[in-house]
């Protein structure tokens, strides 16, 4: 760089920081709003053009401006306008440009001829488009006809908004089955069901806003310091600057957010439950809760309980398994009743946290002049009782009438940057329709039929000949959980499985099980097909690759934990021929679908005939005017008066779903789906990002913030929502009604404590718990390529408390051999206290190929979520 | 262990986390590779000319402004994984909670600037092939 332009280029990066440092970052390098949210402004490259985008990593959901010359990223500035985080990056967000760009780029279709080379090096070939689609859909379209159960989707959180919705409707219209699932299973499952179970709507009620606002911030096993960098900068940021503000950290080990904690709870692990139970025990004893709130807004029950646990693949279809979701309507003093074992005492006994701990927590909950926001993650939700742990969190905020309140609430935060807004929003879940709507309700399939133009019907089961329905007929039943389609693939009951956006290989657990260890069978007997960027492990099983685009390579859009949408633009070409995977989608379905007709029409096109030309064999425009047209269509779900046979369904116009009393008076079901409001397209390109659901107010559109608390809407409050759907006039601050939830009252459900599947032994005396680290994103593939985040974190270490590596005369970097009840892997140890292990516990990170820590991770899963339990398994470790 | 109670900071270096060598940093003419990244670094109360201090020793490293808590930083070095060192050393300073980027150039990094000479000499060759084309 020449002198003169590397002063100009430093001075103007120092400008920016200190414009960011005093919120004026927006002026500086404001966007052209006109031109499609970007094409102007930011940057130092005269003629650099701008594009408004958004990281690709983690849930946080950066607004990221990259500067693009001559096809190329050179330039990324944190995007001042995007309210998730007014301009700031973590680390990472240094690398997103260099991620394309890196070598081994998949440019190519590779069909592999020898299944016998699967988990080799070598074997793919290379191969033409055409040749590439005809066998991959030739093989769904035989398996499809031949058994549809045994094909499978494993879609992802990764994969942009309209791109899921396509393949979803693709894959539960289009073929009737709904066995896809995605790699959200692996870690928002939990928080999913907890959040249907207490509100009946998916997502959380607060918002970022909260991290400004908080007076004691409660992190339940979450290492927010890693895993959400921008966010934890925040939480730090007002507790540097607030006075008197705390910060409770809840973990089974010291973590980077453990250290600057004002106090550590080191915990047992598994006994998160009986600390929230001891807590919400010492409320109700001490009668600190808000009686009148309780009144106007709860509901009390319990469930089932004694649930077990997954130890073989039986455990679904047995008499527990079918009932772990069972719920009864209670009293509050049942709900007391039922807390009452759980003295502070019993909870300090299960958790090794004191007793005086718990209730200092206890007392910080309960003080009505405190605002307390609980955050959490993986911890709580990657548990063999992860919804119960979700749940017992919203018992303490609602019974003490502290949630949905600025400041004030519980928030799930998630791992992947659009893990909300396409695997929980677009419906790629196995038992899920688009925006909240489940398979097994008829009304939500009525309404799906209405919004997608098929005959009424067209989505349920078939009848047999007593008009009962068959199941896996149509789509009136749940599909395949994501670790039932990798059960039944290791037990040679699939053949076909096609995954994108995710690395199956080394995320799953058990994988001494799923990749063939040992005298395990493996998935060599199914035709897998992987849409990737990257070779990965997954793609050395893969029979056919398709390589796609990555991240700005195509116009996308992601939804982040907070509920914003925003809608990233295309900024550079994929490489090589490594194509769109809408356009991939497309294709297969064009393929698969030949010759299939829906109400006498071509079924191709009755579903998909709005954005593909078949004649053409190409998309009907632009990628933005394909993307519109998606949108446009999915709308409807949460804006139903767009079409009237939708809207009749949301009403119950037809009196068709509703209850009529012994007088004969009828109820309508509502399925209030403005609940959920987006807002049209452009709008989104004209914004950085909007927080459902969007309103429309004097023709403005306006996020909301703070779900079912009154206020402005222009100041992110419901107004518009509790206005629809809500009540007035209820107890309690904010004005809150919760609208969404059944009889305008969430459930607080009684969840106790149940242990672990397995408890530390002879044989396996340690808990060993997986996680992430900053610099190492998820399986690695988007970060052990770049040679500046893998020369940081090269090792998936194994890391240790220093007195359990002392005793066994390690030294920094031994090889040891880790054994669980499921399989065996060789990893570095370490004392190294980046992670401060207690003894008996240790910790590894899941990024590494080569180290292959799920080899030993166990299978189990919560019984009502299915979300695998990474937290928990019990190990041996002995030095090589 | 750690007394984790105490609102302390560890800023311990790692072994996997070395540090960048001097000579990996200085600048040493006016045509050099350099990319350039500014953050905002915020450090504990009571900490922030201490950790100001540190940091601006750091080579490659400016401290331009301080807001209250929060520094304005910029890092010049020849290589984005050089830069994220750098920035990684300026996190483990004592005093500092936490590093937030806001800005970087990386028109410079081998690797963008390969990627730069392959579109490049492919627009040329585009170019090219439409005149002949047109001929
Ligand atoms: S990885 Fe997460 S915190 Fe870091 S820049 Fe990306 S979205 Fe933000």
């Amino acid at each position: 760089m020449e002198f003169s332009r590397r002063q100009f280029v430093k001075t103007s990066a120092a400008a920016m920081a200190g414009a960011a440092a005093v919120g004026t970052l927006g002026a500086l390098v404001g966007c052209d709003d006109e031109n499609g949210g970007g094409g102007g402004g930011g940057g130092t490259t005269k003629d650099g053009v701008t594009s408004v985008t958004v990281c690709r990593y983690c849930g946080v959901g950066c607004g990221v401006l990259v500067t693009t010359v001559d096809g190329v990223i050179t330039e990324t500035v944190g995007d001042p306008d995007n309210e998730s985080t007014l301009g700031a990056l973590c680390v990472k967000g240094m690398h997103l440009a260099s991620l394309l760009y890196c070598d081994g780029r998949l440019t190519t279709p590779l069909i592999r001829d020898d299944s016998s080379t699967k988990g080799t090096d070598g074997g793919l070939r290379e191969a033409t488009w055409e040749e590439a689609l005809d066998l991959a859909a030739g093989k769904l379209r035989d398996t499809w006809k031949n058994d549809k159960s045994r094909l499978a989707f494993w879609a992802s959180g990764q994969m942009p908004i309209c791109e899921g919705y396509i393949l979803s409707k693709f894959w539960k219209a289009g073929m009737l089955s709904n066995n896809i699932d995605p790699n959200a299973r692996l870690c928002m499952a939990s928080a999913v069901v907890a959040f249907m179970n207490v509100f009946q709507t998916d997502e959380p009620a607060n918002c970022y806003n909260d991290l400004d606002l908080a007076d004691v911030f409660v992190t339940w096993g979450a290492n927010m310091y890693e895993a959400h960098p921008v966010l934890y900068s925040r939480l730090e940021a007002r507790k540097n600057h607030g006075a008197g503000v705390k910060h409770y950290d809840i973990t089974t080990l010291g973590t980077q957010t453990s250290k600057s904690a004002d106090k550590v709870l080191i915990m047992t692990p598994g006994s998160d439950n009986a600390i929230a139970n001891a807590i919400a025990n010492y409320i109700v004893v001490n009668e600190l809760y808000d009686q009148a709130y309780i009144d106007d807004h709860l509901v009390f029950k319990t469930g089932t309980e004694n649930l077990g646990n997954n130890y073989d693949d039986t455990y679904d279809g047995s008499d527990i398994g079918r009932a772990v979701g069972a719920v009864t309507p209670c009293t509050f003093d049942v709900y007391k009743e039922r807390l009452a074992p759980y003295t502070l005492e019993y909870a300090a006994e299960l958790s090794s946290v004191s007793a005086a701990d718990i209730e200092e927590l206890a007392k910080v909950y309960a003080d009505k002049n405190t605002k307390v926001l609980s955050l959490w993650t993986m911890g709580v939700n990657q548990h063999n009782r992860g919804v119960w742990m979700n749940h017992n969190i919203y018992n303490i905020h609602l019974i003490l009438g502290k949630y949905a309140l600025p400041g004030c609430g519980a928030f799930s935060l998630t791992g992947q940057p659009t893990a909300c807004g396409t695997a929980r929003e677009v419906g790629t879940f196995a038992h899920r329709l688009p925006a909240d709507l489940v398979v097994n309700n008829p009304q939500h399939r009525r309404f799906t039929e209405a919004v997608w133009d098929l005959p009424k019907g067209y989505l349920d089961d078939e009848l047999d000949d007593d008009d009962e329905p068959i199941p896996g007929t149509g789509i009136a039943t749940p599909g395949k959980h994501t670790i039932r389609i990798f059960q039944d693939i290791s037990k040679g009951n699939m053949d076909f499985l096609w995954s994108a956006c995710n690395n199956w290989a080394v995320s799953l657990p058990n994988l001494t099980r799923y990749l063939g260890k040992g005298d395990q069978k493996g998935i060599y007997d199914t035709f897998i097909v992987v849409n990737e960027c990257y070779p990965t492990l997954s793609t050395k099983y893969a029979d056919v690759v398709f390589p796609v685009a990555m991240w700005v390579e195509r116009e996308g859009a992601f939804g982040n934990a907070e509920r914003r949408t925003l809608v990233f633009e295309q900024a550079v070409e994929p490489p090589g021929e490594a194509m769109w995977d809408l356009w991939v989608y497309l294709q297969m379905a064009v393929r698969v679908l030949e010759g299939e007709k829906i109400d006498g029409k071509d079924a191709f096109d009755v579903l998909f005939g709005f954005i593909w030309d078949k004649e053409a064999g190409d998309f009907v425009g632009s990628q933005r005017e394909v993307n519109q047209r998606i949108w446009d269509e999915y709308l409807i779900f949460t804006n139903p008066g767009l079409k009237k046979a939708a809207s009749d369904i949301d009403l119950d116009v037809d009196e068709l779903f509703g209850t009529k009393n012994d007088e004969g008076v009828y109820t309508p079901s509502k399925l209030k789906m403005y609940s959920k409001q987006m807002a049209p397209y452009e709008v989104y390109l004209n914004s950085h990002g909007l927080t459902w659901p969007v309103r429309e107010v004097n023709g403005e559109w306006l996020s909301t913030k703070w779900r079912f608390c009154d206020g402005k809407q222009e100041d992110g409050f419901d107004e518009e929502g509790i206005k629809m759907y809500g009540k007035d006039g209820k107890a309690g601050v904010g004005g809150i009604s919760y609208y969404k939830s059944a009889g305008l009252k969430p459930s607080v459900v009684f969840r106790p404590w149940e242990p672990p599947a397995f408890m530390p032994d002879e044989q396996y005396p340690f808990w060993f718990v997986t996680g992430r680290l900053l610099e190492q994103w998820h399986t690695g593939t988007n970060t052990a390529l770049i040679p500046a985040l893998n020369n940081t974190l090269p090792d998936s270490y194994l890391y240790m408390n220093p007195g359990d590596f002392d005793a066994m005369d390690l030294k920094e970097g031994d090889e040891v051999v880790v054994t669980s009840h499921y399989g065996t892997v060789t990893v570095k140890a370490t004392k190294q206290q980046r992670v401060e292990c207690p003894p008996g516990v240790c910790f590894g990170t899941f990024f590494e190929e080569s180290r292959l820590i799920n080899l030993v991770v166990q299978e189990i899963y919560d019984p009502i979520s299915k979300e695998p339990d990474y937290k928990k398994t019990t190990v041996s470790i002995v030095k090589k | 262990m750690t007394n984790f109670t105490e609102n302390t900071q560890e800023n311990e270096v790692t072994a996997a986390q070395a540090a960048v060598t001097a000579s990996e940093l200085t600048s040493s003419g006016p045509e050099e590779d350099v990319v350039i990244s500014s953050y905002l670094v915020s450090t504990f109360q009571g900490e922030t000319a201490q950790a100001a201090e540190a940091i601006s020793q750091i080579a490659g490293v400016e401290v331009h402004e301080t807001h209250d808590t929060t520094l304005v930083v910029t890092i010049e070095a020849p290589t984005i994984a050089a830069s994220t060192k750098v920035a990684t050393e300026v996190n483990l300073t004592k005093g500092v909670v936490t590093v937030r980027l806001i800005f970087a150039n990386f028109e410079d990094d081998p690797i963008i600037k390969r990627q730069l000479e392959i579109n490049r000499a492919k627009k040329v060759l585009e170019d090219e092939l439409e005149k002949q084309q047109a001929k």
